[in-house]
């Protein structure tokens, strides 16, 4: 199959087919395997990273992806940069442009930066997140990983656990979940934090599966579940003040993944977390069999390193 | 009918007509009619129709000639409208304004977080409109008509 990701920029996952996924999934799986193989690939080419947010953990792995491909990295700090004068984001991305990068990565905190820079620029541009929009290299990750651990995600039945008003990470697994065969989502949130009905209309005209539950269900949805893909509920998407800090400590403190709780489930099922986790699964799951959030944010690296090869080789 | 009475007839150029009373203002807007100050441009607010519930408004544009895709913009704010094509007094051809496939720098992306809301950008913005729904060409949210402030 030729590579369906050459010169193709990467904004968000619905650009994706079944088909292009499966390759990229696949090419990771390599790559994971035995990494020697690729440690030249990138040898003579320049990622420029442009992150005009803090994001240490995506910032690190593509960075970390580039070095071991063998590619160089450019420093850019956007606390020290043309930015801070009031250069806006066309001049910075037409700026960089007149250096040939051979590929761009950027974060931005305004939702459609990517599409913009990437309408820009020559090269491909992977979105590392877009303000509260896209983040594809996250869902490619997740689908990694769940792959990994039920050994297909055709058929895969997930818990979607915290945050399912707002959480992007979850909405875009969704999304990503409707390319495959017979998945089902059980959405499990506090009441005030539900999926969206015009999200839900979505994912019934894209044919998905899901069942939505409160809280209070989760311990049963465990024993049904090959996944469950926990998330931090943010507080600063609750009101400022007193009466959103005690909104918060409410949702907050129902809303913990203990032990206890998996007490029937299935022999290969796993936890998982885009991280970073806060008070959502408790600390003594960490270390036991059930915890696959570390491996998760690893496979980044796989999928990253993947996709900066395939989107600058033919 | 448009009163002759009131608004002498054209020649050559354009007559906007059934357009709900007041909505002759934003299509004048959306146009551009008001900045650009080409051609000779005659509006009627408030006018008896025979056609639309209620009270009308129009435009009569003589002496500039609008694109299809200016004439489609109409239909943001009056999808009913009709258009007359008028040549040497006559009318020559009647359109229907139909919502263009893209809408460039006419409207806002509604979403507040949006790059191309962005001033110091200076982005126009891209909107795709299909099946009712319109979609940000950055942001790639969706959104319905009532969702626009025009």
């Amino acid at each position: 199959m030729e590579n369906p990701f050459y010169k193709r920029d990467v904004i968000a996952i619905e650009d994706f087919s079944r088909q292009d996924l499966d390759f990229l999934l696949n090419y990771s799986k390599e790559m994971k395997r035995d990494p020697s193989r690729f440690k030249e690939l990138m040898k003579g080419k320049v990622m420029v990273p442009l992150f005009f947010e803090d994001s240490t953990r995506t910032s690190m792995s593509f960075k970390m992806a580039m070095h071991q491909l063998g590619g160089d990295v450019l420093d850019f700090d956007p606390s020290a940069s043309s930015l801070k004068k009031g250069e806006n984001l066309k001049d910075t991305i037409k700026m960089f442009e007149g250096y040939f990068p051979d590929v761009v990565v950027m974060r931005h905190y305004k939702d459609g930066a990517a599409q913009l820079a990437a309408d820009l620029l020559n090269c491909p541009l992977i979105n590392a997140g877009d303000g509260q929009n896209q983040h594809p290299t996250q869902t490619m990750l997740d689908l990694f990983s769940i792959n990994e651990v039920a050994g297909s995600i055709d058929g895969i039945e997930i818990g979607m656990v915290g945050d399912l008003k707002y959480g992007r990470t979850v909405h875009s697994l969704a999304i990503a979940l409707s390319k495959y065969n017979n998945c089902k989502i059980y959405f499990v949130s506090p009441e005030s934090l539900k999926v969206p009905e015009s999200f839900l209309k979505v994912l019934r005209e894209k044919g998905v599966v899901f069942s939505e539950h409160l809280l209070e269900e989760l311990e049963d949805i465990t024993s049904k579940v090959d996944v469950l893909y926990m998330t931090r509920i943010q507080r600063e998407r609750f009101p400022e003040g007193p009466v959103g800090e005690q909104d918060y400590q409410a949702v907050k403190q129902a809303y913990s993944l203990k032990m206890e709780m998996l007490k029937n489930v299935r022999e290969h099922f796993k936890v998982m977390h885009p991280l970073p986790k806060v008070f959502e699964i408790d600390k003594e799951l960490d270390d036991t069999k059930f915890a696959y959030y570390y491996e998760q944010a690893s496979n980044g690296l796989h999928i990253r390193k993947a996709l900066l090869y395939l989107t600058t080789t033919k | 009918m448009i009163d002759k009475r009131l608004i002498r007839a054209i020649e050559n150029g354009i007559v906007i007509d059934h357009l709900p009373a007041g909505v002759a203002w934003k299509v004048a807007e959306i146009l551009d009619l008001i900045e650009k100050r080409e051609g000779k441009i005659s509006l009627g607010d408030n006018h008896r129709s025979d056609k639309i519930t209620g009270l009308k408004s129009f435009i009569k544009i003589e002496g500039r000639v609008l694109s299809q895709y200016e004439m489609d913009l109409i239909a943001l704010v009056a999808p009913n409208a009709t258009i007359n094509i008028i040549r040497d007094g006559e009318v020559f051809e009647k359109k229907n304004a139909n919502l263009p496939e893209v809408l460039r720098g006419v409207v806002k992306c509604p979403n507040f977080n949006c790059i191309s809301n962005k001033e110091s950008e200076g982005i126009r913005t891209k909107i795709y409109c299909k099946d009712s729904i319109f979609t940000c060409h950055y942001c790639r949210q969706a959104f319905s008509r009532r969702d626009f402030k025009i």
